[in-house]
């Protein structure tokens, strides 16, 4: 496995443990089909929530945030659409987060949280 | 998070205070603009955020919404683009948000973070100074211009790290050697020539003295050569200072279109104006898509605005000339408003007697058939020519004509003619003779001069409007020679001055 996956698997992993920290169910970690994948699916209070993790070591090439397109926000949106068909259960609302996540050389990672962003 | 800067936004001369508010969202990093700007404040966004990152200073990433109010109306320039910076950071809180929010702020704004000049500091500073602004923040190339303003702190900045020390951050870093910025070059119109160069044409030199004397608008009939256009750059040099509303107006006007040079204070002088016969109607009145910019009419308000080879001029050109003649402004109407300018202008207008150039010209011969010179006129259309209250003759010049008097002597003689008149009017709202309405003119002027031009008017030698314009001359005329109101001879000499070759 390449240096940047394991640095995004290591992200994903430390949203996943503040999420649940938050009380949110997580139902699902990194689900795939043919049109892509979805870091994490999790319930926040009535809400289910697609969200999506950027990591990055370093802010040389733009903070991570700023890797989330509007292409890829809108692939995102079908992807919600296909996971909650794909299953029985029914939601208040849904919402896609973003959380962006920097690894500083050393001490704990910075997550920042952006909700509702598409 | 809201920070708050306040502009002003540019309606030909009128200045709109505008509030800039910058919103920072926590969501996906975005710049939006929204409060009607066109395209080139929507580029302000790639330069106010490269501006920023080059003064040591942040960009949040955030999505940021900045709103330029009052909302409807229509924005444009690179002007905004010092307060955009401001409000950003102000809503960032890296500048002190209270102190930020009380200033108006001008300037445009390079990538490695200089202020650079803009054009029309001076109208934008003046109007901000109107609607009650006391602190107003300029680039530091147009600081002299700001200047001229009184009753408002002016503060020169060179960059936006300057700025933003002033604003209370410690880390900002000012751009290195502004020295790149430097004001734009102006190049000043060259100083009028003198009467005294002038030789011979006593006829011509009366005419246009009595013009300078009351304002008249002029056309003066000459073969090549003969001295029209040495008359007409000479005009400006007999007119006397322009008051203070006048020389603002002027400035301003100046300003905007960037021909202006602040080290030199106010343009007190009358401006002459000078277009080629090629020139399109756009660029006589002013035009452009979105915000029309002045054009020659506006450049020559308060001064002289010179057709030379009139009849050679496009007849649409000449016509629109007709409603700025009449109402002394000029309002051009686009798809996102109408903008106003000032267009007082003297007009002067020069033509040959033909096409060739030798119609009645002693020892040549006029090789013009009767439709082409009928043709060569017919472009000066009536309603144009019925604004001319003198209309003359220009003589070639004979061998050893002398040296006539100088524009010091004559400046004296046309400034004593206008003190008087001005003196008579007041109270009526004009200031020259060539504003004097019909009424006026009937009541106020003596029986026996009336007298004169009435039997003029009923030979049909002259038009009842005819009859307005000789009397208007006339009372020029007399405030020339000193005397308090026109005997028959001024009116005599005045309808000579009408219809070619002068008493």
């Amino acid at each position: 496995m390449a240096a940047k996956d394991e640095v995004g698997r290591h992200g994903e992993r430390v949203v996943t443990r503040r999420l649940e920290e938050q009380g949110w169910e997580v139902l699902a970690r990194n689900w795939r089909c043919e049109h892509g994948e979805i870091d994490i699916v999790a319930v926040d209070g009535s809400d289910l929530v697609a969200v999506e993790v950027k990591t990055r070591r370093t802010a040389t090439f733009g903070v991570p945030q700023e890797a989330v397109t509007p292409a890829k926000l809108s692939r995102l949106r079908r992807l919600v659409g296909l996971w909650l068909a794909s299953q029985d259960r029914r939601f208040y609302g849904v919402r896609i987060d973003v959380c962006a996540v920097t690894l500083p050389a050393s001490g704990p990672a910075l997550v920042e949280h952006l909700r509702g962003v598409g | 998070m809201i920070g708050r800067a306040r502009a002003i936004a540019l309606t030909g001369l009128a200045g709109h205070a505008v509030d800039v508010e910058a919103h920072l969202a926590a969501a996906l990093p975005a710049f939006t603009i929204v409060g009607l700007p066109d395209a080139s404040l929507q580029e302000s966004r790639d330069r106010v955020r490269a501006a920023v990152a080059s003064s040591g200073l942040d960009w949040p990433m955030r999505r940021i919404t900045v709103n330029l109010s009052p909302a409807s109306l229509p924005k444009s320039g690179s002007m905004t683009d010092l307060a955009i910076a401001v409000a950003v950071l102000a809503a960032s809180g890296q500048v002190e948000a209270r102190q930020a929010a009380r200033a108006v702020y001008l300037g445009e704004l390079s990538l490695d973070g200089a202020v650079r000049p803009v054009r029309g500091v001076l109208p934008a500073v003046a109007a901000a100074a109107a609607a009650g602004q006391s602190h107003i923040v300029v680039p530091a190339a147009n600081a002299a211009e700001a200047q001229l303003v009184g009753g408002v702190r002016i503060t020169a900045v060179g960059s936006l790290g300057e700025l933003a020390r002033l604003l209370g951050n410690e880390n900002a870093v000012p751009a290195a050697a502004s020295g790149s910025v430097k004001p734009p070059e102006v190049t000043m119109p060259p100083e009028p020539g003198d009467m005294a160069d002038v030789r011979g044409q006593e006829a011509a030199r009366y005419a246009i003295e009595v013009a300078a004397a009351g304002g008249h608008h002029i056309m003066m009939t000459g073969p090549p050569g003969a001295g029209k256009t040495m008359l007409a750059s000479r005009l400006p040099g007999l007119l006397p200072d322009l008051d203070l509303d006048d020389a603002i107006a002027v400035t301003s006007v100046h300003s905007l279109c960037g021909t202006f040079d602040p080290s030199e204070g106010l343009m007190r002088r009358p401006p002459f104006e000078a277009p080629h016969h090629s020139a399109s109607a756009a660029a006589i009145v002013g035009g452009g898509s979105m915000l029309a910019r002045p054009g020659a009419i506006s450049r020559a308000h308060g001064g002289v605005l010179f057709l030379d080879e009139a009849p050679e001029f496009a007849v649409r050109v000449l016509d629109t000339l007709r409603q700025p003649l009449e109402s002394g402004e000029v309002v051009l109407h686009r798809a996102h408003g109408a903008t106003r300018y000032p267009a007082r202008f003297q007009l002067v207008l020069a033509a040959n007697p033909c096409p060739c150039g030798n119609k009645g010209v002693r020892g040549s011969e006029c090789i013009c058939s009767a439709i082409t010179q009928r043709r060569y006129f017919g472009r000066l259309s009536g309603p144009l020519l019925d604004r001319l209250d003198i209309r003359i003759d220009v003589e070639p010049v004979r061998r050893g004509a002398e040296e006539g008097e100088s524009t010091a002597v004559v400046a004296e003689r046309v400034a004593r003619a206008r003190a008087a008149a001005r003196r008579r009017l007041e109270g009526t709202g004009w200031t020259t003779n060539a504003q004097l309405n019909s009424r006026w003119l009937r009541t106020h002027t003596p029986a026996a001069a009336l007298a004169a031009g009435q039997h003029a008017l009923d030979h049909g030698a002259i038009s009842a409007r005819g009859f307005d314009r000789s009397l208007r001359v006339a009372w020029s005329i007399a405030d020339l020679a000193g005397e308090p109101a026109p005997v028959a001879a001024h009116v005599h000499q005045a309808l000579a001055m009408r219809t070619g070759g002068i008493a």
